[in-house]
């Protein structure tokens, strides 16, 4: 302890100390860093229209595949849209694979176009 | 050279980090490391009185069931490598008369279906999220068992007269423990034949899902286990949306290893492992 408070009143030595201190604070932020690229990586978004509108969900469906999937709303209301509406889904990848399909991890319902 | 140690160190730990976030879904676990809790909670549900009751299942060590196979030399039919539909001449014919559409009718009137499969002579599995779901409010109020169906009808059906669910996926809806059983009055697994299971699963063996997607047609996909872990076994076996709730099935050991349950990524399908947790409630009710 007493080598180091000798150590920081030194100008050479304190700033070494600040250097690994920011080296530290640089791995911290790479590491922030990776796991924030792989999340938004594994996030996913997909086009959908949709079929039906209820008060928790929607149905939506590919119109690529004619596949229909089950959405619970997330941030927004069954007012906000109507049959035959495009949105974009934003999800975690996943999909549970009942029909109609859940997508999983849903964090964002954006509409294309009213 | 303090400085090169120490940003070697900051590289390694670096690739360190990553390879561990990268492989966290290709783990390989022993069989036997799987569970070391004694007593398994089901919820089961009457859906004829609607009233729940808790079951604490116990669990033991061996607890594998056999395959139930009235007309065994049918058997090496199953093993196709490509997607393919089960021709409908062969749908009196185990394992494919033992499969069946999951159908429920939600209490807003919302209709859904999956995949199931018999594992006693009127025992039924299938995947949580078939028949349980908190959007739609919960419990169906009305789950129907409809065997060797191939499209495009679904024919005769058998009302469940119960459904049990782990405690755990009514509470939150865990992935882990998307898993579910139900019985109907008719024994018709006697004459149909019925799975059996194995809670022994590892990378590269040879499985089978064979379920239920659109228009009720039974279709069929045969490749590899990719990964293992505690709770799901990862598969690069194409399927699609109506499959839940199928039968991830060994066509060496002909014994099923988990419960399909769905997409990953776009390169893996997963299934939830059958499990000591789940063999022993399996178990418990064939032997019910």
């Amino acid at each position: 302890m007493l080598k180091r408070n000798n150590k920081l009143m030194k100008g050479g030595s304190l700033n070494s100390f600040h250097k690994d201190i920011l080296k530290l604070g640089m791995f911290f932020c790479v590491i922030f860093l990776l796991f924030f690229i792989i999340h938004t990586k594994l996030q996913k978004s997909i086009e959908l229209q949709v079929l039906e509108v209820h008060d928790t969900y929607l149905i939506l469906q590919d119109p690529k595949y004619s596949t229909d999937y089950m959405v619970e709303l997330v941030g927004k209301k069954s007012t906000d849209f109507n049959v035959g509406d495009l949105v974009i889904v934003t999800y975690d990848g996943t999909v549970a694979e009942r029909s109609p399909g859940t997508l999983g991890g849903v964090t964002k319902i954006k509409p294309l176009k009213k | 050279m303090k400085k090169r140690i120490f940003n070697t160190s900051l590289a390694v730990c670096a690739c360190l980090s990553l390879s561990i976030i990268c492989n966290t879904n290709s783990t390989v676990v022993n069989a036997k490391d799987i569970s070391d809790e004694e007593m398994v909670e089901v919820i089961e549900t009457n859906l004829e009185t609607g009233e729940t009751t808790t079951i604490d299942i116990p669990l033991s060590e061996d607890c594998d069931g056999d395959t139930y196979n009235p007309n065994p030399t049918v058997r090496d039919i199953i093993g196709v490598d490509n997607r393919t539909r089960i021709p409908t001449s062969i749908m009196n014919i185990f394992p494919f008369c033992s499969h069946g559409v999951v159908y429920c009718t939600w209490p807003n009137g919302q209709r859904t279906y999956g995949t199931g499969w018999l594992f006693g002579p009127n025992d039924i599995a299938t995947a949580a999220h078939v028949v349980y779901d908190i959007t739609l409010g919960g419990a169906p109020s009305s789950i129907r068992f409809y065997p060797g169906v191939n499209g495009p009808s679904l024919g005769a059906g058998y009302d469940a007269k119960n459904v049990s669910l782990s405690a755990e996926w009514q509470n939150g809806e865990n992935p882990r423990y998307d898993y579910a059983v139900f019985e109907i009055n008719s024994n018709i697994g006697d004459s149909r034949g019925f799975y059996g299971w194995s809670s022994s699963a590892s990378v590269n063996n040879s499985v089978q899902v064979m379920g239920y997607p659109e228009s009720y047609e039974l279709w069929a996909d045969t490749r590899s286990v990719v990964g293992v872990d505690s709770s799901f076994v990862y598969y690069d076996v194409d399927t699609t949306e109506g499959e839940s709730g199928a039968p991830v099935y060994n066509t060496i050991s002909q014994n099923v290893i988990a419960i399909h349950r769905g997409g990953l990524d776009s390169t893996k399908n997963r299934g939830v492992r059958i499990n000591a947790e789940i063999a022993n409630i399996l178990s418990y009710y064939r032997n019910k």
